[in-house]
């Protein structure tokens, strides 16, 4: 497979790792130093500004330990999230290096007795996302991950899975 | 029998008083939290009434900087004109009503109307009508400048509003709450805070269900216990404490103006900063305070003031009533000028990952928020209790009452005066 199939294929994986709740298998795909940023403004520096979401894979470990083993409240009953990638653009930067933009549209809706306010809601996540990758000796790595959200300035309700 | 029909009184309704208390049971009725009568009237005896914060000084800090907020659904600019003064307006023009200011922040020297041009400058004066001389020669511009907020008041860089200008001072609204405002100014160590770009977050349920959770020491490690279980299994990275059902240390307060605190007993502590850069910042608080003030200034402390502003460890949170069951959160970081960027950075990301829009911890409570307002506006029930300590907390003779951390004592302080100021007037 050519390296820009590859990164393709990972890129289809990491959404589908998310859409079926295997948060596990999903966190083995960053690298150890991987950031995840969802940006209020992507153009500032995340140490000083605010954002949605900015961790290392540490947190994002404790994001999983939650949502997979702990039971939180805000995802019981689970959301069941559709993740649409398109518009996808790869480069690579010689050969152990590359990056992926594409154009995420999420579609959450939550289970559990949906007439209820809160349970009863969809929420749309549409977003500009770039991955940036790394081969490792046990081959690709997610280094970054960032979405930067249309609706990044206005009120979120309710982000309580990992998009 | 139809139970949206608006009661005769605010205060002689079919439910009697929404609060009523006696030695036994502290109770609000239900439709305090749903009833779009009682929401209107919250709006006007509360929101349009009393002090509503505005914002912190450092958001418009030169000359020209502005920010549009809002006092219950009444559009606000807030201004610093050319002398240094911060004002605040209405979001209107004088001429047909346009909205006026369409960013949420920003600089300018004027403020122009997208309608017809009309311009109005810092201190709120019409500066120019486009095509004066169609208009009659007495045509009374002096009056035709933005409408202000009738009172604007300061304590310690909080910038707060009144649409009434027959408000007491914010001074004396403020009253036993300034002591802890202090406390937390203290943390500054001689420097001052600068906000971060609001966390904004929203929720389909009604804006007390928030102002009641901030100080609430009860239901942490409960709605929270995935969270904490969590932070226990990553050597407590988070908070640096340890977790037990019921927190035996710390304490709650209310005031009678209405503000509460929730104080832990010890610091809100992560390990995102080093022991050493910690060592060094508690070692300059000591040095301006001494040790037993640095210990209360570094207190892990929650403070509401009423009725929408909280201040916490490291950011203020704005509640913003929407709708009866739709509230806006914005809860703006705290950054120290001049403290070490680890710090800073610290409690940015502590703030964000705890309780920002996808927090770890704040999600949760949206969540019971919802099912609570789901529930509560149904028929069948007609109250809900705030009991917990009600027959052991301890009064001063100002009519402070201090309880345990898992009291509801500043809950209760809260829902007196929301009382006061519903009952006072009946419509
Ligand atoms: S409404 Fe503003 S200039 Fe006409
Ligand atoms: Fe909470």
């Amino acid at each position: 497979m050519s390296a820009e199939a590859e990164i393709a294929k990972l890129v289809m994986l990491e959404a589908r790792l998310l859409d079926e709740f295997r948060l596990d298998e999903w966190l083995e795909l960053f690298s150890a130093d991987a950031t995840y940023w969802l940006p209020i403004d992507e153009t500032a520096d995340p140490t000083f500004t605010s954002s949605i979401i900015h961790e290392t894979r540490d947190i994002l470990a404790m994001r999983v330990e939650q949502l997979m083993r702990e039971n939180r409240h805000a995802q019981s009953p689970r959301s069941e999230i559709v993740r649409c990638v398109t518009n996808l653009d790869i480069d690579l930067d010689g050969a152990d290096a590359a990056t992926a933009r594409y154009n995420l549209i999420a579609i959450e809706t939550r289970s559990g007795d949906w007439r209820q306010p809160g349970l009863g809601e969809k929420h749309f996540y549409v977003g500009r996302s770039r991955f940036d990758f790394r081969r490792h000796a046990e081959g690709w790595r997610i280094t970054a991950k960032q979405v930067v959200l249309l609706d990044r300035r206005q009120p979120i309700e309710a982000l309580s899975f990992i998009l | 029998m139809d139970l949206e029909a608006p009661p005769p009184t605010w205060t002689a309704d079919r439910f009697g008083p929404f609060v009523t208390e006696d030695a036994t049971e502290f109770k609000v009725a239900t439709g305090a939290y749903h009833r779009a009568d009682v929401f209107q009237a919250e709006l006007k005896k509360i929101f349009y009434s009393t002090w509503i914060y505005l914002g912190h000084e450092s958001e418009i800090a030169a000359p020209g900087d502005y920010k549009a907020t809002w006092i219950g659904q009444q559009s606000v600019i807030l201004v610093r004109d050319a002398d240094g003064v911060a004002r605040a307006f209405l979001n209107i023009c004088r001429h047909r009503g346009a909205g006026l200011c369409r960013e949420e922040q920003g600089n300018t020297k004027l403020f122009v109307c997208p309608y017809h041009g009309w311009s109005y400058g810092l201190d709120g004066r019409l500066a120019a009508i486009v095509d004066r001389s169609r208009f009659p020669d007495d045509f009374p511009t002096e009056e035709k400048g933005l409408i202000p907020v009738a009172r604007v008041e300061s304590y310690g860089g909080l910038i707060f509003g009144s649409l009434n200008a027959a408000v007491e001072s914010l001074d004396s609204y403020l009253g036993e709450a300034k002591p802890h405002i202090d406390l937390w100014l203290g943390r500054c160590a001689g420097g001052r805070y600068r906000v971060a770009a609001p966390h904004r977050y929203a929720y389909r349920a009604n804006w007390k269900l928030q102002a009641e959770n901030v100080y609430d020491g009860y239901h942490a490690h409960f709605v929270h216990r995935s969270a904490y279980n969590t932070f226990q299994k990553f050597d407590n990275a988070f908070t640096g404490r340890q977790y037990t059902a019921i927190r035996s240390i710390g304490q709650t307060r209310g005031f009678p103006k209405g503000h509460g605190v929730l104080q832990a007993g010890s610091p809100l502590e992560n390990k995102f900063v080093s022991a050493e850069i910690r060592q060094q910042y508690r070692d300059e608080l000591e040095r301006l305070n001494g040790k037993a003030r640095t210990d209360e200034i570094l207190e892990n402390r929650h403070m509401l003031i009423f009725p929408s502003v909280v201040i916490m460890d490291n950011n203020i949170r704005v509640i913003q009533p929407r709708a009866v069951n739709h509230t806006e959160v914005y809860s703006y970081p705290m950054i120290i000028e001049g403290a070490h960027d680890d710090i800073n950075s610290s409690r940015l990301h502590d703030v964000q990952t705890r309780v920002g829009p996808a927090g770890i911890i704040g999600v949760d409570d949206l969540e019971v928020f919802h099912g609570a307002q789901t529930a509560m506006s149904g028929p069948g029930v007609e109250s809900i209790t705030l009991s917990r300590g009600l027959h052991l907390e301890e009064q001063t003779p100002s009519g402070e009452r201090i309880g345990a951390f898992t009291d509801e004592t500043p809950q209760r302080a809260f829902w007196r005066r929301w009382q006061a100021d519903m009952g006072g007037a009946q419509s």
